[in-house]
């Protein structure tokens, strides 16, 4: 590679990172606690019944009595059934999510604004939905690009492969954390912004190929990957027996696969159906879908798991994105590599901060500021939850308040290393802050196998937090 | 069974020490170490296959490769630690030629086109590029549709790097724009004629 070759891939690299990196910050932080969504939604509602096996029986029961919650306007009841990962039963009528315990008796309101909220930040930004989600689309292209431009801009990638001077001056050490972080956990990294902008920008794609090839008709357009199954028509609703006729079949025929999703169609109509979606063991398909008429009678399946590569493909991009598969220990690897994308993004806004204090082209303010928004954007999120969880505050206008506030006040600090350490501080103090909030409101439930996992995660994290801040204070204050 | 999967976390851990054993040879690579790097890629491509054959091969070369990666990050985190303590040898920061760049003649202009290059032609080139695989690849219409998707991605993403990177961002735009034009023609003309 010539030196002109890597200089030119270095300014490209560094253009769009400097015009993304707070974008792309928020994106990968939120993501990153994203991962444990499904945890989240269940320390969120701590106080709920867990249901540990998937029945017909019950769900036919839960479907039973949502019924009565329909009204003219909500045609569809979703049943969302527990799985290993998730031993939930919860039932959607409409806006309400409505959780039942192993006997399919209703047992409470299942909302989780916060877990709702940070999954909304992660995909649309608190956006308007349409128009943030093909900002955060974006966000994965650019993140491509940066990959690509990096390694590009690299040509020692092989000889550098586990160089990482702790011991440098704090631009060495920054630009050697980015650079192994960026090109061990490349693979990670290409997989999370190629899925993220698939995911995202496949509906422009498709509106394009529909106005194209199918006169504009999307559904048309979509058909290849999802094939309309015609159900047989039924007269009246579908009674509680074909409910526990189509999952005992399900089971019967297909006793691999494991249903995390029900959906009774046109419900309150006189030609119900029930649509079923099913985890398929060792698979990365999120799973693949069975119709049933209203009589119970299994009337096709969309063959996503076994079908065609490009259908298998689809569907594997959510649980790829989402570290959904492999259970525990890969959701926990996936957090592990999201916050080494995190630190990706404010180590290549540091090198180029301290590049140009090094060239004699300081930007103090421009530095607190990022400093402040790197550690204000976590507290700001712990706290949304806190206040959102303790006195129903609504998450949004907690969130960016905050991390304007945090922000901003960060131009007051003294300096920008003491900044970096009052920050820390603060964010460990906000997780302990958290967990205290949750035990609070939930009290011994804050202990059980609901929550236990996600507090005791908060609390190391905080002590890991504070305790390395601590350490490296006292180092860095023994070698004046 | 536990055993092939637990084969493919030893493999990949011998491919990674072969090649961590061999970097810190500082390129003094005689008798067998000469084929450290080899070995240790092979032997990490044959735990990515192990790992494929233990379960489904789309589950097992995704579980792997985050085993792969948490590997190295444990590597690296283990390495950094070692030295954290010791004094720093040497303190050589590569400097670029890409800090040379300064607010010449003609800075304003290139950095319009850039952005201009960035927000419209990339999108456009990239998405015609997806339509143009779409109408002509010989595949299923659904790998044909996913294909596209995917493809559109990748090309964005390749284009964006080089309308940035670009020393002549005009030329590149000007490339950019004409690929557009002759991959609309190739798609559209067909339609418009009905063929």
């Amino acid at each position: 590679m010539s030196a002109a070759f890597v200089a030119q891939n270095l300014t490209g690299h560094k253009i769009l990172g400097l015009a993304t990196a707070a974008v792309l910050y928020l994106i990968c932080l939120s993501g990153t606690a994203t991962v444990f969504y499904i945890d989240m939604e269940r320390w969120e509602t701590a106080n709920l019944p867990e249901v540990t096996e998937f029945r017909p029986e019950i769900v036919a029961a839960a479907i039973g009595d949502a019924r009565s919650h329909l009204t003219k306007d909500v045609t569809s009841i979703n049943v969302f059934t527990p799985t290993k990962d998730y031993p939930r039963l919860n039932v959607q009528v409409g806006e309400e999510t409505r959780v039942y315990d192993a006997q399919g008796h209703y047992a409470g309101r299942g909302a989780h604004p916060a877990t709702e909220a940070l999954t909304e930040l992660h995909y649309y930004l608190h956006l308007p939905s349409s128009f943030g989600m093909i900002v955060v689309s974006i966000g994965g292209v650019a993140m491509l690009a940066l990959i690509l431009g990096g390694l590009l801009a690299h040509p020692r990638i092989l000889k550098d492969a586990f160089l990482w001077r702790l011991n440098g001056t704090p631009r060495t050490n920054r630009a050697d954390l980015h650079n192994r972080i960026g090109v061990w956990a490349s693979p990670f990294h290409i997989i999370i912004a190629l899925t993220g902008a698939v995911i995202g920008l496949s509906q422009i794609f498709l509106f394009v190929s529909a106005m194209t090839f199918n006169k504009g008709d999307i559904t048309a357009a979509f058909a290849p990957l999802y094939p309309d199954i015609a159900t047989k028509a039924h007269e009246g609703q579908m009674s509680g027996d074909a409910i526990i006729k189509a999952l005992t079949t399900l089971r019967r025929e297909h006793p691999d696969a494991h249903p995390n999703y029900i959906g009774l169609n046109n419900a309150g109509t006189d030609h119900e159906s029930l649509s079923v979606s099913a985890e398929i063991d060792e698979r990365l398909v999120y799973g693949d879908n069975w119709e049933f008429d209203g009589k119970g009678n299994m009337a096709g399946t969309l063959h996503i798991s076994d079908g065609a590569a490009g259908q298998q493909v689809f569907a594997s991009l959510y649980r790829l994105h989402f570290g959904n598969f492999g259970g525990i220990w890969v959701r926990w690897a996936y957090v592990l590599l999201g916050a080494g994308l995190c630190l990706i993004c404010t180590t290549g806004m540091d090198i180029w901060l301290l590049k140009s204090a090094q060239k004699g082209r300081p930007y103090p303010r421009l530095h607190k500021l990022w400093t402040a928004f790197v550690w204000g954007a976590p507290t700001a999120l712990a706290l949304a939850t806190l206040t959102t969880l303790t006195i129903a505050a609504p998450f949004v206008p907690v969130f960016w308040g905050l991390t304007t506030v945090f922000s901003l006040a960060g131009l007051l600090a003294a300096s920008q290393s003491f900044l970096s350490r009052i920050g820390r501080y603060v964010f460990a103090g906000s997780l302990l802050a958290l967990v205290t909030g949750h035990m609070l409101r939930f009290g011994a439930a804050s202990f059980s196998q609901t929550a236990l996992g996600l507090n005791l995660t908060l609390v190391i994290l905080a002590a890991i937090t504070a305790g390395l801040t601590w350490r490296q204070t006292r180092k860095a204050s023994s070698s004046l | 069974m536990i055993a092939v999967p637990f084969a493919g976390s030893l493999l990949s851990l011998l491919g990674l020490t072969a090649i961590f054993l061999t970097w810190r040879r500082k390129g003094v690579r005689d008798g067998l170490w000469r084929f450290g790097l080899p070995v240790g890629w092979a032997l990490l491509c044959l735990g990515l296959a192990t790992w494929m054959a233990s379960t489904n091969p789309d589950q097992g070369l995704a579980l792997g490769s985050v085993l792969i990666m948490m590997l190295a990050g444990a590597i690296l985190a283990w390495q950094g630690l070692r030295l954290a303590g010791k004094p720093a040898k040497t303190q050589i920061e590569r400097e670029s030629a890409a800090d040379t760049v300064a607010l010449g003649k003609g800075y304003w202009g290139r950095f319009t086109i850039r952005l201009l290059g960035s927000l419209i032609i990339v999108p456009v080139v990239s998405v015609m590029l997806g339509i143009l695989w779409q109408a002509y690849m010989p595949v299923s219409a659904a790998d044909r549709l996913v294909g596209a998707a995917i493809a559109t991605i990748f090309i964005m993403g390749a284009a964006l790097t080089w309308q940035l990177a670009s020393r002549r961002p005009y030329r590149t735009f000007g490339v950019l724009t004409g690929v557009s034009a002759i991959t609309a023609a190739l798609v559209y003309l067909p339609l418009a004629m009905g063929t």
